[in-house]
């Protein structure tokens, strides 16, 4: 069901406006991290708002019966979408995808506040362990997992969460995003271009495993959003070596571990991701861009041990994922059986 | 004499109020039924790339009903459908209709339906069976009060004793209007709905309550909105819910 609108605007344009921001950022202001975040972060929410103002624009032209006049090729114009509605439900959120573009708004203040003045960095720790925290628990609040008092009668045995295992889920969410986060912006002081721009195309490498895993997990929303992901990372990264900033997507680690990570969290949570692909997902990403154990022997060849690291791990959820979605497509090439029923009404 | 006349007109009033009290308790008998499971269906259908219907079903379905056939704005209609137990006679796709692209099912488990009002219906109810049901009905994650018209089948002893009371309505949804825009419009924004319960007498309540879980199979819950497509019912233009 991937067409060519939704690589058009889950793809092509997020990846355009992360060039395009970086590039100015960049030149208006020389700071990385800035241009990094700030580039990340617009062409996601440029990404997630085009795919979601085509969908609600499609259905305000059904409604309207305007759909066949709009023609068929209505979901290539933005004309037709409705942006004023897609930007509404960011700040009305109803599912929890729908929390993404304020997350990462949200996930550019700690490490950009953590750089100002003498309490800057305990102030960064103390919001990014707030908005970690916060993730989760607004998630999973009023699912099944933590519902809603819905009055006597509503008896239906829903697996809820006691609130033991509330707690456990919600502080190793937590806990989770806190060490990747954490363990991303450790690798900040490797500047070298040769290395941030291997590190950028690792991480979309990354990013669009996580889009291949998702999809196979019954959910294309959550797929196309990881294919926005990894348009803006690609563009990022693309800016970062076509203008030779010296900064990687580590520079960018608030809002890549909290999208990357919300939206494996709810791929698991509310798709059929299991815990253990997205854990592996999240290791495969740390490893893309954040920091790499390795022995001295093998420090001169980082970008090789980091490449083949990540593309190891990557490859345990990726390949099953993508055997299991080219076993769904179906195979024209071979011919049909005879409809039996051809001749039925002669 | 002066003094006694204060008295005989508290008295009097006393009395009065007392009667109008009993009264008004006899005059309202309304019967408490808790929605039978297995002789309810809901059943909805949607349109697939404008070449066929596809339909379904919501097999885990609870809820509890009071009616009162002298005074149906009495009535309320209380339903619960597990959004998990979708059934569309394929695994993968219920697979799919569950997951975030569609009900989203672990986030939004239940829909829900919560009457408000119940009014004979002004138009086609030549037999006076039919009702306008206005409630509030909640899917995924969002709640809009809709009318529902509902038909009473029946009323009657069942085989084994026990008092039942059926209803039947069919009309359309727009999933759209409840946050389900993916797919349109391939997969049809208008969901023609069917459901037809039956509900098993538990109690006689008192008017102006809210229908209590009974000991039976079904609780208290309420009534559905949820979709279905009626035997031969299929997406029309016109929406049915209004």
């Amino acid at each position: 069901m991937l067409g060519g609108p939704d690589i058009i605007w889950g793809g092509v344009v997020p990846g355009l406006i992360a060039v395009t921001a970086l590039a100015v950022v960049w030149k208006l202001t020389s700071r990385a991290a800035s241009a990094w975040r700030t580039a990340l972060v617009l062409g996601y929410l440029s990404g997630h708002w085009a795919l979601s103002a085509r969908d609600l624009g499609a259905t305000a032209l059904m409604r309207a019966g305007q759909l066949e006049q709009a023609g068929a090729d209505w979901a290539y114009n933005p004309r037709n979408f409705d942006f004023q509605a897609a930007v509404a439900k960011s700040y009305q959120p109803a599912e929890a995808q729908d929390w993404l573009p304020a997350l990462a708004l949200l996930a550019m203040v700690p490490d950009a506040i953590a750089c100002v003045g003498r309490f800057g960095p305990l102030t960064g720790w103390i919001l990014r362990g707030a908005l970690c925290a916060f993730l989760p628990w607004r998630l999973v609040y009023g699912s099944k997992y933590w519902p809603l008092s819905l009055g006597p009668g509503f008896d239906f045995d829903m697996g809820g969460w006691t609130n033991g295992e509330a707690a456990c889920w919600i502080g190793g969410i937590t806990a989770t995003l806190l060490i990747a986060w954490q363990l991303t912006r450790l690798e900040e002081r490797d500047d070298r271009p040769t290395r941030t721009w291997i590190r950028s195309a690792v991480a979309s490498i990354v990013a669009f495993g996580s889009v291949i895993v998702l999809v196979a997990s019954g959910s294309l929303v959550y797929g196309q959003l990881a294919g926005v992901l990894t348009a803006a990372l690609a563009g990022c990264g693309l800016a970062s070596y076509l203008f030779a900033v010296q900064r990687g997507p580590d520079a960018a680690a608030g809002p890549i571990v909290v999208t990357f990570g919300t939206l494996l969290a709810v791929g698991h949570l509310y798709a059929e991701l299991s815990l253990t692909d997205a854990a592996l997902l999240v290791a495969s990403m740390v490893a893309a861009i954040g920091w790499l154990p390795l022995p001295k022997k093998l420090a001169e060849r980082q970008n090789w041990c980091r490449t083949g690291a990540c593309l190891l791990i990557l490859a345990i959820p990726t390949l099953p994922a993508g055997r299991t979605l080219a076993s769904q497509v179906p195979d024209t090439s071979v011919e049909q059986a005879p409809n039996p029923y051809e001749n039925f009404s002669r | 004499m002066h003094r006694a006349c204060p008295n005989i007109r508290r008295t009097a009033i006393c009395c009065t109020s007392i009667v109008l009290a009993l009264a008004s308790t006899i005059g309202v008998r309304a019967d408490q039924y808790a929605i039978e499971p297995s002789h309810t269906s809901i059943i909805f259908g949607i349109s697939h790339l404008g070449y066929s219907y596809t339909y379904g079903r919501f097999n885990d379905v609870k809820g509890a009903f009071i009616w009162d056939n002298a005074n149906p704005a009495a009535g309320n209609f209380q339903v619960g459908i597990s959004v998990a137990s979708i059934d569309s006679n394929d695994e993968k796709r219920d697979q799919h209709l569950r997951a975030a692209d569609f009900f989203n099912a672990n986030q939004f488990p239940l829909i829900t339906f919560q009457s408000t009002s119940v009014r004979p219906s002004t138009v086609d109810n030549a037999n006076g069976n039919m009702f306008d049901v206005t409630g509030n009905f909640t899917m995924h994650g969002v709640t809009k009060q809709v009318t529902l018209p509902m038909k009473k089948l029946g009323e009657g002893q069942g085989p084994y004793g026990k008092y039942r009371c059926g209803f039947f309505c069919q009309t359309t949804i727009k999933r759209s209007e409840f946050g389900m825009t993916n797919m349109v419009p391939n997969i049809g924004d208008e969901v023609a709905v069917t459901i037809s319960f039956e509900g098993v007498r538990q109690a006689t309540a008192g008017s102006g309550n809210a229908p209590s879980a009974g000991s039976g199979s079904a609780a208290k819950p309420a009534g559905s909105a949820s979709a279905p497509v009626g035997p031969a019912g299929a997406p029309s233009g016109s929406s049915g819910a209004r």
